[in-house]
């Protein structure tokens, strides 16, 4: 088994004046390496809470996270960002793309933040397969829904990361684009052998996955 | 090689950032420019300010030269001129006075035959207005042009002059010269030098005096005791003298490098304020971004980057703007400023120093880097998760309100104050000040009144003396300027009326024992009743200056007897048998009606005469300015005067003009002041020019300041509102999910403006007057301060409660735009 990434107990309890809101309560999640996994749940089941901690955007009350190994509780702030910028890739619901850059620029940001050269070749091979080649030079809000997800999907795939988090990416889509996106997830994933989390809470999704990892009230309940 | 890579992609996000929001841009660019065009400005009038003020100085010392030593023979000055510490050395010695070339109208200005060197010659000034060449060989001579001009010959380069002279030892000796130039000497000193070169001593220079200027212009007279030591030279018997150091210069101008300083900081804080508020809103309301460009990677440390370039960009521009529109600014506001003030700097030039730029630029810049600080680490902080969070489930629970008046609009607007206190009370303070400030600027320069000012100084059109009346030196019985002849010429030009002339002597009387003691006792009622604790003594009275002027009609009307019937008394007066005292300013009234007063006139003779009254407030025109605790003005009529002493001297003259001649009169005085040596002339114009320009300074200070602390205010009261809107913006959602129309949330924040301009309005109302008041007392010991305005009060008020009710939903209105899906978001 080529374990990539890790989580060992992992809790994450909001505290209000009144009482103790239990988000995430202790989980402990195996992903292997080229694996898609989807983590199905409801809403406020602590599915985005939990996939937030496993990308090291979110601090966890209690447990641990490794990724590649990496215990991601002993980084600082700046390594923290660092490694996610090396071997995390996000895609969000709502696309999170930069309006102030073109769709290339977004694609190629964070090899550039990195000080690394980019690699041309792969970026193009990406691009083509994502079908946004005519779409390069055009700024964000200039884009349909299914166009800036793609370009999204591009970026997570850029810095050749070791595992893709997905939030709910089709969420704001609708059906036949929603189809086209997670078509395409699957198919770059297998391509570029990379391993995906994917959160939703739409059953039928979830069942693209190679597994299913289902949570309620930030309990694994099955998968 | 990456972290150019790095930086590369830094400074691109930068930029793409920083001119996507061209409104803020705007904005920062506007507030920076401000900022540096205020501190430029006010660092280039401090620093001219200093520097006309080091002219004035040396003006008055006649040298630019920091000290003098007195030198036996060459062989010591060799030994001085190696010194390291020296910036400048020269030479001079006097041979002695010139005895022709003069006439009777210039035996007051003593001219010296003198070697001078070039350097010599520049720190006195004389190469300002030098025509021609400096002497060289041992015949050849440069003349003062003010000698040349009033002893009515001539002199052309070239041209061959007599001198005679007398030297150290009073004995005659003569010379001719040729004259290689000329240069106009100082107006102020009665002095002029007629130069002559080195040869003229054979090249064997002993017993002269050399001028040095040193490196270092503090501490000048340790290292010219050091110089001397270095130089083996004793330095008993006042060797040297101290001429001008920066150290003095520094202690006389303290006021105004402190008042620099002062202003400086205050336009700092100013401007911090303003930036600070302009990029903490822009990074507040871009929280989301920052957190997005976290997701992808971005470290702290290239947000930090970033925004630190953007905010040089920012700075680059501005503070380039705001040098160049300062220098401009700051050179107007001086011209205005020094033209009000007594200064008579004919060479002094609008400088701009390399250094007061590099300390604008920097007190700017440190402006700019002060007012990011905080912003950026806010941004820096940004989480990453701020961005994430806007996908989904966002948990915060909305803060309680009172159950009693919670769902009122009128409370709620009032909770949001009182949880924002801080910030409540800066928009209110500055918006106070700023309505308080413009109320007092312009009832200040409303009340100034540009007639009473004009006729406290003047009487008439013009006044002409002799330019020691003018510098507080007038000397009855020294040659004087303004002849009678003098006179006549100008009373029987064409469009001069009421031509006026003032008489004048003073002496010194014995006697008047009576007299003696009711001023004494005069100042000791004063002192006792205005609640001085000094101690006056009786042996300052021991003596009495009697003031004696010779007026006509013209000029008794201007001192004139309150209670009297003026015609009668006039009649009485012109019978020559009275005179009409003037009131002691401390001492009040000291001779009664109808008192005898026996007056010596300088010819010894002795006569009676009746007070007629005594006057209140005598017009300046009429004084000689002199000041004595124990001083009597008396006024007899001038052909009374006359009579008794038939040679006076006009003391001054004084005339009204028809409008259409001013203009050509005025030219027609300048010609005569640059004609006749010491001859002076002043006019309302002149008085009226002056004043307009202080009212407009004031007017430009005033409101300027006004203006910058008011938008400090109004900026912060968008800061407030915009922080209020975005920190509650999930409150807000909420409220408008269960039915508060957006009518109603409007309302509330249109409410929360309403609550500050009450507050404002409360102390405008209050606190305001007792500032105007305080500000008034002190403002009416120098003016008559007689106007007090309620009307810029209310009109900013009016335009306050406009604005603060408007500006919240405009504000809102522009969020709403901005953040539609992202609220929609935050309800799902």
């Amino acid at each position: 088994m080529n374990i990539i990434l890790k989580s060992l107990n992992l809790k994450k309890y909001y505290k209000t004046k009144e009482n103790i809101v239990k988000a995430v309560d202790g989980i402990n999640l195996d992903i292997e390496k080229g694996e898609f996994v989807s983590i199905v749940g409801t809403s406020g089941s602590g599915k985005s809470t939990l996939l937030h901690m496993l990308g090291g955007l979110d601090i966890p009350s209690e447990g641990k996270v490794f990724v590649k190994d990496k215990d991601l509780s002993t980084l600082n702030e700046e390594e923290l960002t660092i490694f996610r910028r090396r071997n995390i890739g996000f895609i969000f619901q709502n696309y999170n793309l930069i309006q102030i850059m073109d769709a290339y620029n977004n694609i190629v940001l964070p090899i550039r933040l990195d000080g690394i050269k980019i690699d041309d070749k792969y970026i193009n091979k990406i691009i083509n397969v994502l079908g946004i080649e005519g779409k390069l030079n055009v700024m964000p809000n200039k884009l349909s829904g299914g166009e800036q997800q793609r370009v999204s999907i591009a970026r997570a795939l850029a810095i050749k990361p070791s595992i893709i988090l997905a939030d709910e990416p089709t969420g704001n889509l609708d059906s036949k684009t929603s189809q086209e996106v997670l078509g395409l997830i699957k198919i770059t994933s297998q391509k570029f052998h990379q391993t995906v989390v994917m959160i939703t809470h739409n059953e039928e999704i979830a069942q693209l996955a190679d597994r299913s990892v289902h949570i309620e009230d930030g309990i694994i309940m099955r998968g | 090689m990456y972290k150019n890579n790095t930086d590369n992609v830094i400074k691109e996000l930068a930029k793409s950032h920083l001119f996507q929001n061209k409104s803020r841009l705007i904005v920062t660019i506007i507030a920076i420019s401000l900022n540096a065009l205020l501190i430029t400005s006010i660092s280039t009038i401090g620093f001219n300010m200093l520097q006309a003020e080091k002219l004035f100085n040396q003006q008055l010392l006649g040298t630019k030269a920091h000290c003098e030593i007195y030198i036996k023979n060459e062989e010591e000055s060799k030994k001085i001129k190696e010194n390291k510490l020296l910036k400048e050395y020269g030479e001079y010695k006097n041979i002695g006075e010139v005895k022709n070339l003069l006439n009777e109208d210039l035996d007051r200005r003593i001219t010296t035959l003198t070697f001078m060197d070039d350097i010599v010659i520049k720190n006195k000034f004389y190469n300002d207005s030098l025509v021609g060449k400096l002497p060289k060989k041992n015949n050849e001579i440069l003349i003062d042009n003010l000698v040349f001009d009033s002893i009515g010959k001539k002199f052309k380069i070239g041209d061959n002059i007599k001198i005679q002279y007398s030297d150290i030892n009073n004995k005659l000796l003569e010379k001719e010269f040729k004259v290689t130039g000329y240069y106009t000497g100082n107006r102020v000193e009665n002095y002029s030098d007629f130069i002559v070169s080195k040869k003229f001593f054979e090249n064997k220079l002993e017993e002269f005096v050399v001028e040095l200027t040193l490196k270092n212009s503090f501490h000048i007279e340790n290292n010219v005791k050091k110089i001397l030591n270095e130089s083996g030279l004793d330095n008993k018997n006042n060797r040297y003298t101290i001429h001008n150091s920066n150290d003095i210069l520094l202690r006389e101008s303290l006021e105004v490098v402190l008042a620099t300083l002062l202003l400086v900081i205050v336009i700092v804080i100013n401007g911090y304020l303003i930036i600070y508020n302009i990029f903490y809103i822009s990074i507040i309301r871009e929280t989301r971004f920052y957190g997005l460009i976290k997701t992808i990677g971005i470290t702290s440390k290239q947000i930090r980057k970033m925004i630190f370039y953007e905010s040089m960009i920012l700075s680059f521009i501005g503070i380039s703007i705001g040098l160049f529109s300062g220098l401009g600014f700051g050179y107007l506001l001086f011209k205005n400023v020094y033209s009000v003030n007594d200064y008579n700097l004919e060479y002094f030039n609008f400088s701009i120093n390399s250094l007061m730029i590099i300390v604008a630029v920097i007190f700017s810049l440190l402006t700019v880097l002060i007012s990011t600080y905080k912003p950026l680490k806010i941004a820096s902080k940004v989480s990453a998760i701020e961005a994430a969070k806007y996908t989904g489930n966002y948990k915060k629970i909305p803060k309680k309100t009172s159950d009693k008046y919670g769902c009122k609009i009128w409370y709620m607007a009032y909770s949001n104050i009182k949880s924002n206190k801080i910030k409540s009370i800066l928009v209110v303070v500055s918006l106070s000040l700023s309505i308080i400030m413009v109320n007092i600027v312009y009832s200040l320069t409303k009340s100034f009144d540009i007639d009473e000012y004009v006729s406290s100084k003047m009487i008439s059109d013009y006044s002409i003396g002799d330019s020691s009346y003018y510098n507080h030196q007038y000397d009855e019985n020294s040659k004087n300027s303004l002849t009678e002849k003098l006179c006549d010429e100008f009373k029987s030009m064409d469009g001069v009326k009421d031509f006026s002339k003032v008489y004048n002597f003073l002496y010194y009387g014995n006697g008047y024992e009576d007299l003696r003691n009711r001023l004494y006792e005069g100042y000791k009622r004063t002192l006792k009743e205005e609640n001085i604790t000094y101690d006056i003594n009786k042996s300052e009275f021991e003596k009495i200056y009697i003031q004696v002027y010779g007026i006509d009609n013209f000029a008794y009307n201007y001192l004139l007897d309150n209670d009297g019937d003026s015609e009668d008394l006039k009649g009485l007066f012109n019978t020559g048998k009275y005179v009409i005292a003037e009131k002691n300013s401390f001492a009040g009234k000291i001779l009664k009606k109808d008192e005898i007063i026996k007056l010596e006139y300088p010819n010894k003779k002795i006569k009676n005469y009746k007070v007629l009254y005594t006057t209140d407030n005598v017009p300046r025109s009429l004084t000689r300015s002199f000041f004595s605790i124990s001083s009597l003005s008396l006024y007899l009529p001038k052909d009374e005067f006359l009579i008794n002493n038939e040679n006076a001297n006009v003391m001054t003259a004084l005339f009204n003009v028809e409008k259409s001649k001013n203009k050509y009169i005025e030219k027609f005085l300048e010609s005569k002041v640059r004609e006749i040596y010491n001859f002076d002339y002043k006019s309302a114009n002149l008085y009226k020019k002056e004043f307009s320009n202080f009212k407009n300074v004031t007017m430009i200070l005033g409101y300027s300041l006004s203006f910058i602390i008011g938008l400090i205010g109004i900026l912060n009261f968008i800061n407030l509102i915009c922080t209020n809107i975005f920190s509650r913006k999930y409150e807000l959602s909420i409220m408008q999910s269960i039915g508060m129309t957006k009518k109603q949330l409007k309302k509330m924040l249109s409410l929360e403006g309403i609550y500050h301009s009450i507050i404002v309005t409360f102390f405008v109302i209050t606190l305001g007057r007792l500032i105007s008041y305080v500000v008034m007392k002190i403002f009416e010991s120098n003016i008559d301060f007689t106007f007090f305005s309620k009307l810029p009060i209310l009109g900013m008020l009016l335009l306050l409660f406009l604005f603060s009710s408007f500006l919240p939903k405009l504000i809102y209105k522009t969020v709403e735009k901005e953040n539609l899906i992202e609220r929609i978001k935050y309800i799902d």
